[in-house]
């Protein structure tokens, strides 16, 4: 007996010892709070153009649930999807991907739409929407390659594409079931907080971001991005670890909570806002109150250097051009 | 209970444990290392190094009879003194370095006194920069701070792109002194100028879109008009006119093509109400960009059913008609970077005039401002020419190959999960290939007269290259598995195997030793 049990116990500790060394690799990547800051200043000093200008703005929307009663995290990404079109995204600039269509679901008592509020005043799911991934097409895999655009050309229209440039100010708004420093896709696969980290590495080597505005729904938001160390990141979570977000309110009559809380109050916001608003991040954030969201939103700004009071809330959610006026000349 | 184990019997078993490693040592392992190791191609990265390198080096084309780039600053002080002028020097200096072109330029600040007034300089040269003379001045005078031009010596780019260009965006800023540093040295905004324009790309497609309006509550001439037949084969006349002028124009020598759409050339709006038909209300410019976050004009492009792996670079132009009632404003244009251009008819709509915005848009979403040249009697406006688009694209280029490897570089080497297929290898290999090729004939005395195309080709190339090797599919980050994920893995799938190996070796090895003894 006590020889078998040194046998297993080598064997554990060979298992062990093998599979160690793969995560201590990784997890030696994340950088320490000194080297991380002078990893950003090195970076920042070596794009002279990540200043507080963009000149296009792009939005990323994922409900990354399956299944009915997740109804609230597609209304949450189609309220989202709303807001940002109101304020001037146009939809050739916005990636939308839903994971289910709970709009045609046979349970829906409405078919054909989706609601966020129990009053069902709003239709999110009207006749203008563009969902340019839906169903099983939202993978892991999906969301990674549009965010890198590490995509297959010949088969990928451009309007699937996230097609930005270095002027770019990019709003990634992430809804569905999380955990510690994980996202659930589909109910099948789970996307890291260092695998989402990573992707923003490359987009800003590949000079696919000016700014980028991360905002996550999900239990243990916070955790989400964590590992992130690329520049010009602000990034919002609802809930921090070992903790719950919660669903607002349930329609009766459809049968399931129709909205989550953060995203609610984010929505009650946001409402106040029009294109020429002089709103800023910063009243947004003043604006989440623990009571209300029954959990602790977190901010993270250590990634982003402008001050949050004078970054305005169109800078993210709504849509900038910039326009030359034609000045009448004599040319050759 | 069982016997002792006969001779056979512990032969076998020993010959089972050891087949079993065997196995397991020469074929499971090396499998299984060969199947989860990320396969990372070696890239040349001390080449990329080397590029890098020579573009700051300025690719060997600093010749004593290069081009210089002539400066105009208009100061208005009543002392300037050396702290100052080593700031504008500086700034000068950093200004060409960052420009796109400026490998081609070297600065070089002198005296001169040409005119009544008198005018002081700075003696330096930027790469070997001497002790500043202290210059002072008094009430009244003027400084200027430029460097001899030379038109006559060959294998120059044409002075009066960077002389008209600098002095158009220093000169007109007549501001106080503190003002004119930071005109000089918002180098941002001189790049960004430049960038505006589209880089070189395979083909450019022009799309036309006329843009009516409709009134619905009352039925205007104007509408009538251009819902005619007659008015909209005009208006594609019209622009496959404009097109058949741009493709044999100088542009056709710096793309290799620009299309034109005839299909896609007409659009309609029917709500009166529409923020496109309440334009002439407000025709400010927040309110003509915002216009287009409302009005999503698909690029003709997304129009085809079968997506394009090559798809070319589309510039919108559209001519919008407001409703006619009340608008009595005249013609209005604007243009967005890399997007294109919008002409608001006024009172009157005119195709020609309309069409003649278009073609000058045209040219300023692809090349630098239009810049001023100063012939000493008048001041004109002029267009790049051919030549000198391609020399800046070829230099946008080249550098953009180099950021682009750069980029690689790092991505590779610091996220190791990376995979680097072959094919990233070999992409990059060309892009080195095709760099050096455009390099080599950038250098030739007489570029001006070679087919610049043929050293832009090369440009482009590696900066394409470049660009599919960054963007490869295949060069995906594996992704992060959580410790705990891999003991429930792996654990009851090698624990079965590993348990009942260790404890037939051991025993061996027990069985071996007592032998010994």
């Amino acid at each position: 007996m006590n020889e078998l049990l040194k046998i297993l116990v080598l064997a554990f500790a060979a298992c062990l010892a093998l599979l160690s060394a793969g995560v201590n690799a990784r997890e030696q990547t994340v950088l320490d709070d000194a080297t991380l800051k002078q990893f950003l200043s090195d970076q920042l000093g070596a794009r002279e153009g990540a200043t507080g200008k963009h000149a296009n703005n792009w939005a990323v929307l994922v409900s990354t649930s399956r299944f009915w009663f997740n109804y609230r995290h597609l209304a949450n990404a189609l309220s989202m999807y709303r807001t940002v079109k109101r304020l001037g995204i146009p939809d050739s600039q916005i990636i939308l991907m839903l994971a289910d269509d709970v709009a045609c679901n046979p349970r829906n008592a409405f078919p054909g739409t989706v609601y966020n509020n129990a009053d069902r005043a709003l239709d999110l799911y009207s006749n203008n929407i563009e969902v340019d991934y839906r169903g099983y097409e939202v993978t892991v895999d999906t969301f990674l390659r549009v965010l890198t655009d590490k995509i297959d050309r010949t088969t990928t229209p451009r309007s699937k594409r996230l097609l930005t440039d270095e002027h770019s100010n990019i709003f990634i708004y992430l809804t569905g079931h999380g955990g510690n420093e994980f996202l659930k896709f589909q109910d099948a696969e789970e996307v890291s907080a260092f695998d989402l980290a990573d992707a923003f590495a490359q987009m800003w080597e590949t000079k696919r971001y000016h700014e980028i505005l991360f905002m996550i729904d999900t239990c243990q938001a916070n955790t989400m991005y964590s590992k992130f160390y690329s520049p010009n990141v602000l990034a919002v979570g609802s809930s921090e670890l070992d903790e719950s977000s919660y669903s607002h309110h349930a329609d009766s009559d459809v049968g399931v909570a129709v909205i989550d809380r953060f995203t609610y109050y984010n929505l009650e916001f946001l409402e106040k806002v029009d294109k020429g608003s002089e709103l800023t991040m910063k009243d947004l954030f003043e604006s989440y109150d623990p009571v209300k969201i029954h959990s602790h939103a977190g901010v993270r700004t250590d990634l982003y250097k402008r001050n949050l009071s004078d970054v305005r809330i169109t800078d993210f959610f709504g849509n900038v051009q910039a326009v030359e006026i034609d000045e009448d000349d004599d040319d050759q | 209970m069982l016997g002792p184990e006969s001779a056979e019997a512990l032969v076998l078993r020993r010959k089972v444990v050891l087949s079993f490693w065997a196995v397991f040592v020469i074929l499971g392992l090396p499998l299984w290392i060969h199947t989860t190791t990320i396969h990372r191609a070696p890239l040349p990265l001390s080449a990329v190094k080397v590029l890098d390198d020579e573009l700051k080096d300025g690719l060997g084309l600093h010749r004593d009879d290069g081009p210089r780039l002539r400066v105009s600053i208009e100061v208005k002080e009543s002392c300037l003194v050396r702290t100052t002028t080593d700031e504008i020097r500086q700034e000068l200096e950093r200004l060409v370095r960052s420009d796109v072109a400026s490998p081609l330029f070297r600065l070089e600040l002198v005296h001169r006194q040409e005119s009544s007034l008198p005018r002081y300089g700075l003696d330096c040269i930027a790469s070997n920069s001497t002790p500043l003379p202290k210059t002072t001045m008094s009430d009244g005078d003027e400084i200027t701070v430029y460097i001899p031009t030379n038109n006559s010596s060959p294998g120059i780019i044409a002075t009066g792109l960077y002389d008209a260009f600098m002095a158009d965006y220093l000169f007109f800023n007549k501001h106080d002194l503190g003002s004119n540093i930071q005109a000089v040295s918002d180098t941002t905004g001189i790049v960004s100028t430049m960038h505006r324009g589209a880089t070189y790309a395979d083909a450019i497609h022009l799309s036309f879109t006329l843009l009516i309006a409709l009134d619905s509550s009352s039925t205007s001439t104007r509408t009538v008009e251009a819902l005619s037949p007659t008015f909209q084969s005009e208006w594609r006349a019209h622009a496959e006119n404009v097109w058949n002028t741009l493709r044999s124009s100088e542009l056709s020598r710096y793309l290799t093509s620009v299309t034109f759409d005839t299909d896609v050339g007409f659009q309609y709006i029917t709500d009166g109400n529409s923020e496109w038909a309440r334009v002439e209300q407000d025709a400010s410019p927040d309110r003509l960009s915002i216009l287009l976050d409302t009005w999503d004009l698909q690029p003709v492009t997304l129009l085809t059913t079968t997506p394009n792996s090559s798809a070319p670079k589309v510039l919108q132009f559209v001519y919008f008609l407001p409703p006619e009632s009340g608008n009595t404003k005249p013609s209005f244009s604007f243009t967005i970077a890399n997007w294109g251009g919008v002409v608001i008819a006024g009172e009157s709509p005119d195709l020609v005039a309309a069409m003649r915005t278009f073609k000058k848009q045209v040219y300023k979403l692809m090349s630098p401002v239009a810049f001023t040249v100063n012939d000493g009697t008048k001041s004109r406006k002029v267009r790049p020419r051919a030549h000198e688009f391609a020399r800046i694209a070829t230099i946008m280029n080249l550098q953009g190959t180099v950021e682009t490897l750069s980029a690689l570089s790092r991505l590779v080497t610091s996220l190791q999960e990376m995979a680097v297929p072959s094919k990233v290898r070999e992409l990059v290999d060309n892009a080195i290939t095709e760099w050096h090729a455009a390099v080599t004939n950038i250098q030739q005395p007489d570029i001006d007269t070679l087919s610049e195309n043929r050293v832009l080709r090369h440009a482009a190339a590696a900066a394409h290259y470049a660009r599919q090797a960054i963007f490869d599919k295949d060069m995906m980050l594996n992704m992060f598995v959580p410790f705990e994920h891999k003991i429930a893995v792996y654990l009851p799938l090698l624990g079965p195997v590993i348990v009942p190996l260790i404890a037939g070796l051991r025993r061996i090895i027990i069985e071996a030793r007592r032998k010994e003894k």
